[in-house]
């Protein structure tokens, strides 16, 4: 089934008839291998969307600004952040259109890059074909190796959303997916602590602290982040390794609970901090301590909002046990 | 050299042994209570930590705790009510979650797991409240400063 | 900038000894803000207050900072000391010297160090402090009390004695509760109806209580002070005023369905007072089954009633009342005994649950008293009493005890005795619990001068055979099985939380515990207080409680709501959560951890007109615990007194 052909007669129909305001969805950009984002209003504009694996972007970002009730395109794992903007009171049930979209998986950032056998000038277009990812070219047609694919891709359980509205793609609606895989988080974890801060201190020598983890992540819903806070200033605009690792820290444990893993901010990222580690660190924990999946069941409360009496206690702590 | 000497020697050099900063956050009720009593029963412990009092282990915001180790804090002990104790409740159910999600982060980090400590401590535990700032000096004096700037390789 | 003034205090030479107070003195006139710092011997004196006085006048001062013992200790005394000044008490701060730095440290140089240090935060934190006040509340003295039984009675009546209006509502057509449906009482074995009912009847006549029968609590708004509450009175389809209470109405009725006070074992009509000594006693009529409802025909109770009292299409009516307390008593329900399947598959007509056995033994029962087999209405010759069904069994998700069986079997023995010399009676107990004044006595009384046979140990199965019940179970103080061929078994059903008691709990705005029964505010210290101001527990609706308990904890709750109408009005906690409406993005993280729902959500205009949702604390609710302020990740809401930023500032001077 042709996915953007689908997706635009669903998205025209749903803008004529009234049922949203607007519809975020995905756009060709100004070269073929990249697609942009695309907030339309009028029902004509319907016929600008597409769906392809070039859909990296996960577009539950630009909800709060879009005109509501609004139809917003996902695939099953943007949906999780869209549950927990539902939990979080973002945005209500009824002003949200969901849109989900079937996908067998979207190409890394640089994936077309730097493929030998093409060059990024010769590419007319990227498409899905029964699973598998093909681009044309004008040298002809080439077929994506698997690791092309995001990393999240590879160990995708939610192909299919399990909440939607409108389905794109057909298909068997997805189930709620499990807690995702936290790749990289063990070998971080071997580590000594020398090594570990060893690690981080030089990632993190490199941030130029440009926000653009923030900027992407669809959970930054804040009207003004504690970072830019003064009363107190809780990080200074100092760029140095140990003031941006705990920069960062405090959007990692703020993540705590309602991160779903997306990769929106280490595919932001301009100069390549893992910082997917970091959040699937937060994300692994509050797993294991607390059996809670986030973004899954927009009933639910979101981890560190609730409690329950067996939680376990603090590792290194007496708890309860004498000296 | 002198015996005196000597003696003045080693006692110089213990006197100038390096001590860790502890901040403690104590909870007003339970911790800081136990605290007090420790005072009273006259139990004496490290002169390490260095307390602040707030409502409830509930009320510490993590951001303090990395603020702490930011600033150049060795350890840092965060100190409420026994579960089922708390004054309001259910306030260290969440610095348990809270804090458990910190500890597993700071440890990821680096920093090693007996720097960041969250303890139960009631009003009238005051043995235990000394025994535990005891045993964080001697661990975190065993590890030496965290200076993350100047420890790059632990 | 502000302008602090620091007071070290040398408390004669409990400080002294080990800190040098001096010096600390000194370093802290070079902490920043700091315009004035001394020491002296004795702060808390006449003469240290002057001299706080006295210095807070010469050089202007705005901020205290007094070096000394534990807050806990004096904290009040200095805020009082600078409100003289005209001070906010807010702007004193103190740094605890003796409990946490000389008593507990010997070396002097380290002593001194860390006052410096506890000074230093003290100072930091005092810089950042803002003024803080309470409000003043006003108190509506008029008390709620849901729920009509024993504890519910007990409630509205001390506190209508006290001269305060009381509004006591019922779900059921009739006050009285559980203990309307017991026999007697132990441990004196008098008559439950005739200790009961004069209460209900007192109740009924007292001008400060109003009544609702057959009404239900549906909507509870406000907080400690300024309820406002919203009772539906369900449809009687009876003119009160009209009926005279002849009951000739429900003589002639012809529908016929088990009666809920005798637990199934007796009948009622459509049309009815659900037991003789009812209050009010006045007839309802349940539309589920009257035929005038069901099927449109009928009405014959209409025809009889000599006072034209029945009102077919009377509506449900909704009222609101003011209240400023609330007293929960909403007692408890049984556990259900079906669920032991081993015993008799969980049913059988012999098998009968501790209260059925009360309605059957009682005189205005459906058998009028005389304990028959429900099976063949014959004489039973070998009962079986079986404890902790649904109590202490951890299987059944029911591992606590229900405190009052012990007590009921042993007093239900007895009143077999008192009916058959002859026949056997059996008790299968875990433990016998009977703490209580006279209650071991009693017990033994049971076991020794009626005796009833004790055999310690769990019944593993019950069967029928033939028309007897066959008891398989085991005696474990002689290891041998035991089994018992019965012709009627009792099941001391346990005691467990209303079905609805989560609902009402999140009506109300309080806690309950992991059983869904209502948590009271601390174990210890505040029995009968919810963690929500201005809501109190009586009774059963807390835990298992026998009656002369739930009437203490109704007159201990009745007491704290009296305590409350004696103020002239309430003063809020000063150091109350905070919200920065403008920054808040309405994530209500703050509403999800308030123990005390002192959140609400609010609409606010945008600057651009739109309309967006923003948290609001009500500062006479919040107690002031702070849980809001560490799970807000945008920092928009403070905790006053203890404000991010002040204790940001703590932790950077402890660090300096």
């Amino acid at each position: 089934m042709d996915k953007s052909k689908n997706l635009r007669e669903t998205a025209k129909t749903l803008l004529s008839e009234g049922a949203v305001k607007s519809i975020i969805g995905y756009k060709k950009g100004r070269f073929p291998f990249y697609l942009q984002p695309a907030i339309i209003k009028d029902p004509e504009e319907a016929a600008s969307l597409v769906f392809t694996p070039l859909s990296r972007q996960n577009l539950v970002s630009f909800i709060k600004k879009a005109a509501k009730p609004v139809g917003v395109v996902v695939k099953g794992c943007d949906l999780r952040s869209l549950v927990d903007l539902l939990q979080e009171h973002q945005i209500g049930r009824g002003d949200v259109r969901i849109i989900g979209v079937t996908c067998a998986g979207v190409l890394k950032g640089d994936a077309l890059e730097h493929d030998p056998r093409f060059k990024p000038a010769e590419i007319k277009d990227v498409v899905e074909d029964d699973g598998r990812i093909k681009v044309i070219t004008s040298s002809g047609e080439f077929e994506m190796p698997e690791d092309s694919m995001m990393e999240k891709c590879r160990s995708c359980s939610v192909h299919a959303p399990y909440l939607y509205d409108d389905l794109i793609g057909g298909g068997e609606p997805g189930k709620a997916p499990g807690p995702p895989a936290y790749p990289g988080v063990e070998e971080i974890e071997k580590m000594t602590p020398g090594e570990k801060r060893a690690f981080w201190l030089d990632m993190f020598s490199r941030c130029i602290r440009c926000n653009a983890c923030r900027q992407a992540c669809p959970l930054c819903f804040c009207e003004e982040c504690v970072m830019d806070e003064a009363k107190p200033r809780w990080v200074t605009a100092e760029v140095d390794p140990v003031e941006n690792l705990f920069a960062h820290l405090i959007r990692i444990y703020h993540s705590a609970g309602r991160c779903v893993s997306c990769g929106e901010c280490e595919r932001a990222c301009p100069v390549g901090i893992p910082l997917s580690l970091l959040y699937n660190k937060a994300a692994k924990e509050v797993n294991e301590l607390f059996g809670y999946n986030p973004g899954v069941d927009p009933e639910a409360q979101p981890a560190m909002l609730t409690y329950r009496l067996e939680d376990p206690e603090c590792k290194s702590c007496l708890g309860g046990r004498n000296l | 050299m002198s015996k005196a000497e000597e003696k003045e020697k080693t006692e110089n050099a213990e006197k100038h042994e390096w001590e860790p900063k502890i901040v403690g956050f104590l909870c007003r009720w339970c911790s800081y209570a136990g605290a007090d009593l420790a005072g009273s029963s006259r139990i004496e412990y490290p002169p390490n930590v260095r307390v602040i009092r707030v409502p409830c282990s509930g009320r510490v915001n993590p951001l303090h705790v990395l603020r702490a180790f930011r600033k150049g804090a060795d350890a840092v002990l965060v100190a409420g009510c026994h579960p089922g104790d708390c004054h309001y409740s259910e306030g260290n159910y969440y610095a348990r979650r809270r804090l458990d999600v910190l500890k597993e982060l700071l440890e990821f980090i680096g920093i090693e797991p007996e720097r960041f400590r969250l303890e139960w401590c009631s009003a009238s535990e005051a043995r235990r409240f000394a025994d535990v700032i005891t045993e964080v000096t001697g661990q975190v004096k065993k590890l030496g400063p965290l200076n993350p700037k100047e420890n790059k390789n632990g | 900038m502000p302008r602090i003034g620091v007071f070290i205090c040398h408390c004669g030479i409990n400080i002294e000894k080990t800190v040098d107070t001096a010096k600390v003195a000194e370093a802290a006139r070079s902490f920043p803000g700091v315009v004035f710092a001394a020491d002296y011997k004795y702060m808390c004196s006449d003469p240290g207050q002057n001299m706080i006085l006295d210095a807070i006048r010469e050089y202007n001062l705005d901020r205290i900072v007094v070096g000394a013992c534990s807050p806990s200790l004096h904290e009040p005394t200095f805020q009082a000391c600078v409100a003289k000044a005209d001070l906010n008490p807010y702007f004193f701060e103190m740094a605890n010297l003796r409990e946490q730095v000389s008593w507990v440290t010997h070396d002097r140089e380290m002593a001194t160090e860390k006052a410096i240090q506890a000074v230093r935060m003290a100072v930091a934190k005092a810089g950042k402090s803002e003024p803080l006040a309470s409000q003043s509340l006003p108190i509506t003295k008029k008390a709620l009390v849901i729920g009509g039984g024993i504890s519910g009675i007990q409630a509205a009546l001390d506190i209508a004695e006290a001269g305060f209006p009381v509004i006591l509502v019922e779900r059921e057509p009739s006050i009285g509760g559980r203990m309307a449906q017991l026999d007697k009482t132990f441990p004196t074995l008098d008559c439950s109806a005739c200790i009961l009912t004069p209460k209900m009847v007192e109740a009924a006549r007292n001008p400060n209580i109003t009544i609702h029968t057959y009404a239900e609590v549906e909507n509870v708004a406000g907080f400690i002070g300024n309820f406002e509450v919203t009772i539906r009175k369900k449809a009687r389809s009876i003119d009160m005023s009209k009926c005279t209470g002849c009951g000739v109405c429900y003589e002639k009725c012809p529908v016929k369905v088990p009666n809920k006070f005798e637990e199934g074992t007796g009948e009622r009509k459509a049309i009815y007072v659900p037991f003789p000594q009812a209050v009010p006693n006045k007839p309802v009529i349940d539309r589920e089954v009257c035929l005038h409802f069901t099927k449109g025909k009928c009405g014959i109770c209409a025809k009889m009633c000599p006072a034209e009292a029945v009102v077919y299409n009377q509506e449900d009516e909704v009222i609101t009342e003011k209240v400023g307390a609330i007293i929960v008593a909403t007692g408890f329900d049984l556990f259900d005994t079906k669920r032991y399947e081993e015993y008799a598959g969980g049913a059988h007509p012999d098998m009968i649950t501790s209260l059925q056995f009360e309605r059957l033994i009682n005189a205005s029962g459906p058998t009028q008293g005389k304990l028959r087999r429900p099976s063949d209405g014959k004489e039973p010759e070998t009962i079986v009493f079986i404890q902790c069904v649904g109590s202490r069994d951890d299987k059944m998700g029911r591992p606590y005890c229900s405190r009052i069986c012990c007590m009921y079997t042993a007093k239900q023995t007895i009143l077999v005795r008192e009916k058959f010399p002859n026949a056997r009676i059996f008790v299968f107990f875990m433990d016998i619990r009977t703490a209580g004044k006279n209650y071991e006595e009693f017990c033994r009384r049971a076991i020794e001068d009626y005796n009833a046979e004790y055999i310690r140990g769990r019944v593993s199965k019950i069967y029928p055979s033939g028309d007897k019940l066959i008891v398989e179970g085991s005696d474990t103080i002689l290891g041998r099985p035991v089994e018992i061929a019965a012709d009627l078994v009792v099941l001391a059903a346990g005691a467990e939380a209303r079905a609805d008691a989560k609902d009402l709990a999140r009506m109300l705005g309080i806690q309950t515990d992991q059983y869904n029964f209502f948590s009271e505010a601390h174990a210890k210290l505040r029995p009968v207080e919810t963690m929500t101001g201005g809501i109190f527990l009586a009774g059963a609706c807390q835990f298992p409680r026998d009656i002369p308990d739930c009437v203490a904890s109704a007159s201990a709750s009745a007491a704290k709501a009296l305590a409350l109408f004696g103020k002239p009005e309430l003063a809020s906690l000063p150091t109350v959560a905070k919200v920065d409406e403008s920054r808040c993005s309405g994530c209500m993280a703050c509403l999800s951890v308030c123990p005390y729902s002192a959140v609400t959500m609010e609409e606010v205009k945008n600057k651009s007109g739109g309309i967006r949702e923003v948290a609001r604390v009500n500062p006479g609710v919040c107690q002031g615990c702070g849980a809001c302020a560490a799970a807000c990740n945008a920092g928009v809401i403070d905790l006053l007194g203890y404000t991010n930023e002040q204790i940001a500032c703590q932790v950077d001077a402890a660090l300096l």
